[in-house]
């Protein structure tokens, strides 16, 4: 999947701005001779306020002065995360010659705001820099990139199939070049590590997971409407037919997304094959043992269409679906009067629908609930995916930045700008900056069944091509089993 | 150097397998020509090159006629031209805007759909649905109507200048003969411009086969709107089918041959007549 939080024009200009600004305000402190006090000033403030981050930088940069009041204004819940930080930044070493790290990430936006605030304390403490670059193609980039001579210190690659790939071609160094494996063991799970290694050596760490399996909806809006929140498909279901009954939409979908639209359904179908068939047909699916053709594989899409394709259940019926821009889709159930109750999406829309609406409080007037259980044999299974972090050269540069943003101390300071979801299970809930964060964390953690996206596994052509047949699918249903067929025959001649 | 190489390596990947590792020949092609979406592409292509070329040639030289001789000219000619300035993309964002779609009911925010539902018909999807002409969807002609936007200054710029070149003597004579405006134009004025016509239309053409951005940015090339420059990208870059996307672009390279060809015989038809 491509970038799905797109960074605007503005916001790259701002972000190289902010950049910008940051580097003058670094060489200014350098040159004012209190180096050292100044900067543990910062170190203790810049992650303090998580949701101005972008102001506070700001006067990072201007004025010394006005950073060491805001420390003083700290409040002291806060304090224990300033304590992490300053925790993690002494366990960082300082080379005597300390360089740029480039990174190359999909992510803008809010996501790219978080990291350059997460990163800050580590340039800070080191000297190093972090030289950050979003790619919207990762698949190209790194293609030219390493066949060109010219790897980044550091990537971000979508899905784990492209870090294996990378990892087999020899592109990528071994975490244990600069991890002590054993402490790693302790803060990421088995699972875990097993998606990011090839033959058994680690290449990478999952960075912004996010989950798929979630239902979007106002909690206010269902205590006003008396709406129990469904924990089995046909709860919810009768929560559906309840809300039609009102003359009103229970779904809102929507699956517009440039030449990628139709990930939704992709999404969403494979959650289902996981939820309703488990983990063991999940897999084989994947792993082209069970054909697409397969009468449960093809259930699943049936699922999708129960709701998807019946005009009383999603707002706008197929039309709407098809001409709505996914995230404008998000934002329906949240609009005064709603559009519909539930809206059914991976956590990484967290930010969308608290940008639209930032008088919403998040855990009651918006949250998320784990998709209904479809198979009671298999509650809990959730699926999910995330960015896989990986490094391609061994300079102690990339050791120092590697060994930092891994540490628990730093995951547990991303966890806590929201949006960020850690794979780190050291991370207490609590460390999470709001009630949804919370809460997706808490579907995570106890999720018993878990598996990353079998899409991000397969790539070109499957992946373009079940988002290509999802759109295909919603406008004519009939065509299902030709879709299923080509699938077959595309997984035949790979 | 810059042009040849590419080509010629583009003809050797069409005979190679999806990855360009394989020889198989024309197998790329057969495939092109039996895979639905592709098929669609170079049907949608044709369209194009038909629907887009006439109407933005008719509608270039109808205004450009129609303008010749009022005063406002100037204003109407800025007005049809202004597009133009638009990069593709841009205009391809705004037309998106404009077929807007919300359910019938709720604020359209889109222009057509505002208009629509102002004068109380239902919304209508513009991008998505197909129904309205049999096989070649409205959505089609949607995008199409964007680019004609677009492109009819052109057109009609390079007409207003051929007309304004000719010897106003000729027209008046002819006017002073009791020639009718409609007949002026058809005896005397389509003649004499026939040569510009067809370059216009050339071009025209050759930019129809190669559109790519508004199809790319209205619909992504969904909903039966694909044509061949974006299919081609899709195959490239989405499905990593190198074989069809080169096999694509060498059909693509022989449809434009032609105009070119025409083109190029007439130009020299031309500096001999001279």
């Amino acid at each position: 999947m491509n970038s799905r939080n797109g960074m605007s024009r503005r916001q790259v200009i701002r972000a190289g701005l902010l950049s910008v600004m940051a580097g003058a305000g670094a060489a200014v402190l350098a040159a004012c001779g209190e180096t050292q006090v100044v900067t543990k000033e910062i170190i203790k403030e810049v992650p303090v306020e998580t949701v101005v981050t972008r102001e506070v930088v700001k006067e990072v940069a201007i004025e010394t002065v006005v950073t060491k009041e805001v420390v003083r204004e700290v409040p002291v819940e806060r304090l224990v995360k300033t304590e992490v930080v300053k925790e993690v930044v002494q366990q960082v070493e300082v080379p005597a010659e300390f360089g740029t790290v480039e990174v190359i990430t999909p992510w803008g936006g809010a996501e790219l705001e978080a990291f350059e605030a997460i990163v800050k304390p580590w340039e800070e403490a080191t000297g190093g820099r972090v030289a950050h670059e979003q790619s919207p193609d990762m698949f190209a980039t790194m293609t030219a990139r390493t066949e060109g001579g010219h790897p980044p210190d550091v990537a971000v690659l979508f899905g784990i199939g492209h870090a294996s790939q990378l990892a087999r071609d020899g592109h990528l160094v071994p975490l244990e070049t600069f991890l002590n494996m054993d402490e790693f063991a302790e803060q990421y799970s088995p699972a875990f590590i097993d998606m990011s290694s090839v033959d058994g050596t680690v290449y990478g760490v999952h960075m912004y997971l996010y989950m798929r399996g979630l239902v979007w909806y106002s909690p206010s809006r269902f205590k006003a409407q008396g709406f129990e929140v469904p924990t089995t498909w046909d709860e919810m279901i009768d929560l559906s037919d309840r809300i039609v009954a009102q003359g009103e939409k229970p779904w809102a979908m929507g699956t517009e997304h440039d030449v990628h639209s139709g990930w939704q359904g992709s999404d969403f179908i494979q959650e289902y094959v996981l939820a309703d068939h488990g983990p063991q047909v999940y897999d084989a699916w994947g792993a082209h043992e069970i054909p697409w053709s397969d009468p449960r594989i093809k259930r699943e899409w049936e699922r999708w269409g129960e709701i998807a394709l019946n005009t009383d259940y999603v707002f706008g019926g197929v039309d709407t679906i098809l001409s709505t821009r996914w995230s404008d889709a998000a934002v329906l159930p949240f609009m005064d009067p709603p559009r519909a109750y539930m809206h059914q999406m991976g956590s990484f829309v967290f930010g969308t629908i608290a940008d639209r609406f930032p008088e919403l409080r998040p855990g009651e007037d918006f949250s998320v609930f784990r998709y209904p259980t479809i198979n009671p044999e298999f509650e809990g299974a959730s699926s999910g995916g995330s960015g896989v972090m990986v490094s391609l050269t061994d300079r102690p540069e990339t050791g120092s930045f590697i060994r930092y943003i891994t540490s628990t101390g730093t995951q547990q300071l991303w966890a806590s700008t929201g949006g960020f979801l850690s794979s780190n299970r050291l991370i207490p809930l609590e460390a999470y900056a709001n009630p949804v964060n919370r809460e997706i964390a808490r579907v995570f953690q106890e999720a018993k069944i878990y598996r990353h996206g079998n899409d991000n596994t397969w790539g070109a052509p499957l992946q373009p091509k079940f988002f290509e047949s999802a759109i295909k699918y919603l406008r004519n249903p009939d065509s299902l089993d030709e879709i299923l067929a080509d699938f077959d025959s595309i997984v035949e001649s790979l | 150097m810059f042009l040849v190489y590419p080509s010629i390596d583009t003809f050797r990947r069409s005979l190679m397998n999806s990855n360009s590792t394989e020889f198989v020949g024309l197998e790329s092609y057969a495939r092109v020509f039996a895979k639905e979406e592709t098929q669609l592409a170079l049907l949608n292509s044709l369209l194009w090159m038909i629907v887009f070329t006439g109407v933005t040639t008719l509608l270039g030289l109808l205004i450009a006629v129609m303008i010749e001789r009022v005063w406002y000219d100037v204003i109407v000619k800025t007005l049809v031209f202004l597009p133009m300035a638009i990069s593709f993309t841009a205009a391809a964002v705004i037309w998106r805007f404009v077929y807007g779609f919300q359910p019938t009911g709720f604020p359209q925010w889109g222009a057509a759909n505002a208009a629509l539902t102002t004068l109380g018909f239902d919304s209508h999807p513009f991008l998505i649905s197909k129904e309205v002409i049999p096989f070649y969807g409205i959505n089609n002609v949607a995008v199409i109507v964007a680019a004609v936007w677009m492109t009819t200054g052109f057109a009609m710029m390079v007409f207003s200048a051929a007309i304004r070149s000719l010897p106003q003597e000729l027209l008046e004579a002819a006017r002073v003969d009791g020639a009718k405006e409609w007949q002026v134009f058809w005896h005397i004025i389509r003649p004499s411009i026939m040569p510009t016509i067809y370059v216009v239309a050339t071009v025209l053409v050759i930019s129809a086969l190669k559109v790519f951005d508004l199809v790319f940015v209205m619909t992504g090339g969904l909903f039966e709107t694909d044509v061949v420059a974006n299919r081609m990208y899709k195959e490239m870059f989405e499905y990593r089918e190198f074989g069809i996307a080169t096999a694509l672009s060498v059909i693509l390279l022989f449809l434009s041959l032609p105009v070119i060809a025409i083109n190029i015989r007439r130009f020299r038809r031309q500096e001999r007549e001279r």
